[in-house]
């Protein structure tokens, strides 16, 4: 529901912030099996200096092991990671240059914030003076100074996320991974430190790789999304990209909310949608083609004079999903035969009257809409 | 739940009139739990303080008898000696326990099942049986009696010997305790620790150690406390080593001095209540390691670590088997050390004259009955506490009841026992032997499985 009015103005604005275009790292044909389950085949890419990339996709994707790989908490079955030019495939955790954060915190819950802080700096014998400040200098840049005497048992979950941040970046390491960092927090929490973690990797301009299975939190957070399903990548792009032009079915209904309407392909861009016929800047199908037709709740216009619009519709409303600035309607359009989800603000809930059983009438906004072929019955 | 609750405070008041005659006829079991816990273990507990205050014609002494306790000087050299034998035995125990249920939870060393049975071999067997081993092996007249010159020693017999057969009993409720603690833990803790470039050892020190910190004390208290009120391996192979368990044992049965038997038992009862205490406090103190979100910890060979663990467990293992071996081969030999021929002539002898057909029966049935009344008792009364509604100040009366024996020593729940069940100034009879030992016998089988 948030997702236009936190991911629009940061992202939508088609600026992909990349430092310099650098390669900082390279996976090259990643291949993971677990016994005979297949986690990842053939996973190819490259992540530059300064750069957020999340992995995001459903749970059991494989977005998880990719990342694991990467750190080396986990070996590949096959294939290579390069890490500035250096090959890390078969180093040890210790022997890469990373941060990491996990879902659960996984602070030390026998050490104080300091000492959990410190606790790379320790590993490389730096001074104690140096630590000392270093510390200081995280804890200020996490906004939590003066907490460094207590025990991680004694802070929020949102504090601990953050001391987990401060610590994965004490060593000042080129690349950070986040581990789902924000699934365990509750949802204003999870709100700020989003945030807080974006303008955090801004600042240090420090490359990220972040996993998560929440679109919202992949499209308002990254430069570029990497959208992955069954152990093998869907789409890479901006979170523009990946949500205005899916590329797949799946990565069209995995991101944000879509309606599916089944039809049969006319030619020139006209399909048969039911009775009616809808006219999409779309084409490649060959008259007589079973398609898809992917639509998100926003593609439509409902206010104005529609009379002049192309692809008019209307339909009884069924059911309004009331979730505040945007509500959600599924709208039965009789000429189509079939359902679709029709996004309205609360504004013109009021202003037009909308309520559950009532008519609705409106154009379909195309130049976003996505038509895939109907795929083959199995 | 809150509705639920506040209709039973109001009523609260109302029933309070009638309640300890409702609360009988409703939880009549719970009060005949209660008066059970109070006769036999309450009730001791008490005398055992009592008679420490009085002299022998029953008269109220105050602290005489501790004054006369701490001018004994062989009491008090016994003191020191049985904290040196529980501190010995802790230092020794605990580590090796440590090392052993390492080696199962943590390392990915073969036939883990195998190792975990055989280190619990030696709870079946009473602690009398390592010390007649020790003695076989190194006594006088003991096989491996050439060794000890190389460790620095001349007999086995006192300290030594104590240490090494306590450390073989203790051993395997070391492990219980550090096997349950090195079960879980958090792998993200190791992997954040791998992360951050952390050696082996420093992540032992600061992931492993921690994680398993309450599991060490509480072993610790467990074997400290099981020294300190052990009898039999003092008796088998103290020589002339005195502890306090054995004097206790001196004063109420050799000399008939209940009272100084009572100041005897307390003292012993200290350690344990220290012990509890502190298990106590590190108990409330102790936070979930785990939370819904951790990973659980699991090995990945390696082939240096597995191979030194896996060293150590089969060298534990022999040492245990051997010293099992040995005390059930030594029952077999016809004349120690004279002649080694075997023979079943102890077994037959033992069973026809020397008394142990009337004794093996006996220890058999109070077995047996330990067994089945203390079952059903216990689980009666937790099924009582936890099922049941109302009992006012009955379940908490009987939780803390519950958790005394596990602080007490058997023995000083015994002596507890002879001190009350006989009246003042009466002779010794064998009857009340008898109950006092079958006593102490029922507390320690409930004292182990609790822990």
């Amino acid at each position: 529901m948030g997702r236009r009015s936190t991911a629009g103005p940061r992202v939508f604005g088609g600026v992909t912030i990349v430092a310099d275009g650098t390669e900082v790292l390279r996976i090259e044909g990643i291949h993971k099996a677990f016994g005979s389950f297949v986690a990842l085949q053939s996973i190819d890419l490259t992540i530059s200096e300064g750069e957020m990339v999340c992995f995001v996709g459903p749970s059991g994707c494989g977005k998880t092991t990719l990342l694991r790989i990467i750190a080396g908490l986990e070996e590949q079955t096959r294939g290579r990671v390069v890490q500035k030019g250096r090959d890390v495939s078969h180093a040890p955790p210790s022997a890469r240059d990373y941060g990491i954060v996990f879902q659960s915190y996984a602070l030390f819950p026998n050490l104080t914030i300091d000492q959990n802080v410190a606790y790379g700096l320790v590993n490389r014998r730096k001074s104690r003076g140096e630590i000392k400040s270093r510390v200081q200098e995280l804890l200020s840049l996490v906004g939590l100074p003066g907490e460094g005497r207590k025990y991680p048992g004694q802070l929020s979950g949102g504090q601990q996320q953050r001391i987990a941040l401060a610590r994965a970046l004490a060593t000042s390491p080129s690349l950070l991974l986040l581990d789902e960092p924000l699934s365990a927090l509750d949802a204003k929490v999870r709100e700020r430190l989003r945030g807080e973690i974006r303008a955090l990797q801004r600042r240090l301009k420090i490359t990220t790789i972040m996993v998560t299975h929440d679109q919202e939190e992949a499209l308002s957070m990254s430069d570029r999304v990497v959208v992955m399903r069954q152990g093998e990548i869907e789409q890479i792009g901006s979170p523009q990209d990946v949500y205005e032009r899916p590329a797949t079915p799946f990565v069209a209904a995995f991101l944000g909310k879509v309606s599916i309407l089944t039809g049969v392909a006319a030619g020139n861009g006209r399909y048969k949608v039911g009775d009616s016929e809808l006219t999409l800047p779309a084409d490649g199908f060959s008259p007589g083609a079973p398609v898809r037709i992917y639509l998100r709740p926003e593609d439509r216009h409902i206010e104005g004079n529609l009379a002049d619009l192309p692809n008019r519709l209307s339909g009884t409303v069924r059911r309004i999903e009331y979730l505040g600035t945007v509500c959600l309607a599924e709208v039965d359009c009789h000429p189509l035969g079939q359902s679709m989800l029709v996004s309205i603000s609360l504004n013109q809930l009021h202003d037009l009257g909308i309520r559950e059983g009532g008519n609705l009438a409106f154009a379909l906004r195309t130049d976003r809409v996505r038509v895939f072929p109907e795929p083959s019955v199995q | 739940m809150s509705a639920i609750a506040a209709p039973a405070a109001v009523d609260a008041p109302r029933a309070s009139r009638g309640s300890i005659a409702e609360s009988m006829a409703t939880h009549g079991g719970l009060w005949l739990l209660l008066a059970g816990l109070l006769a036999f273990l309450t009730l001791p507990l008490a005398m055992l303080f009592i008679r420490s205050v009085e002299d022998k014609s029953g008269a109220f002494v105050g602290f005489a008898n501790f004054v006369a306790y701490a001018q004994t000087p062989s009491l008090e050299v016994s003191t020191v000696n049985s904290l040196t034998f529980a501190f010995y035995t802790t230092l020794l125990v605990v580590p090796l326990a440590f090392g052993y249920a390492y080696a199962i939870q943590r390392t990915c060393i073969r036939w883990k099942g195998l190792w975990r049975s055989i280190a619990l071999v030696p709870i079946l067997a009473p602690s009398m049986l390592p010390a007649l081993s020790f003695i076989y092996l190194f006594g006088n007249q003991g096989v491996l009696k050439g060794v000890l010159p190389w460790v620095g020693l001349t007999q086995i017999y006192g300290l030594p010997g104590m240490v090494l057969a306590m450390v073989f009993s203790a051993f395997p409720h070391a492990v219980m305790i550090l096997l349950a603690s090195l079960a879980l833990a958090d792998a993200r803790l190791y992997e954040a620790a791998d992360a951050l470039g952390t050696s082996a050892w420093r992540r032992f020190l600061t992931v492993t150690l921690p994680g398993a910190k309450y599991g060490l004390i509480s072993a610790m208290m467990v074997v400290f406390t099981m020294a300190i009120a052990e009898f039999g391996v003092p008796k088998i192979i103290g020589g002339r080593f005195q502890v306090l368990a054995v004097d206790v044992y001196k004063q109420v049965i050799g000399q008939q001095n209940f009272h100084m038997g009572a100041v005897v038992g307390l003292i012993l009862l200290l350690p344990a209540v220290v012990a509890f205490v502190v298990d106590y406090q590190v108990r409330r103190k102790q936070q979930a390691l785990l939370t819904t979100r951790s990973v659980p910890y699991a090995p990945r060979p390696s082939r240096g670590r597995d191979l030194a663990f896996l060293a150590l467990v089969i060298l534990v293992s022999i040492v245990t088997l051997g010293v099992i071996g040995m005390a059930v081969f030594g029952s077999f030999v016809k004349f120690w050390p004279y002649n080694l021929s075997l023979t079943t002539q102890h077994y037959t002898y033992g069973f026809a004259e020397a008394g142990l057909e009337r004794a093996y029966p006996n220890s058999l049935v109070m077995a047996c009955w330990c067994a089945v009344l203390g079952a059903a008792i216990t689980f009666a009364g937790a099924y009582w506490i936890e099922k049941t509604r109302g009992g006012g100040f009955v379940k908490p009366l009987i939780r803390f009841q519950a958790l005394l024996p596990m602080s007490v020593p058997g023995l000083v729940l015994g002596i507890g026992t002879s001190c009350s069940s006989i009246p003042r100034a009466t002779r010794l009879g064998s009857s009340t032997g008898r109950w006092g030992s079958s006593s102490s016998a029922r507390s320690s089988i409930s004292i182990r499985p609790a822990i």
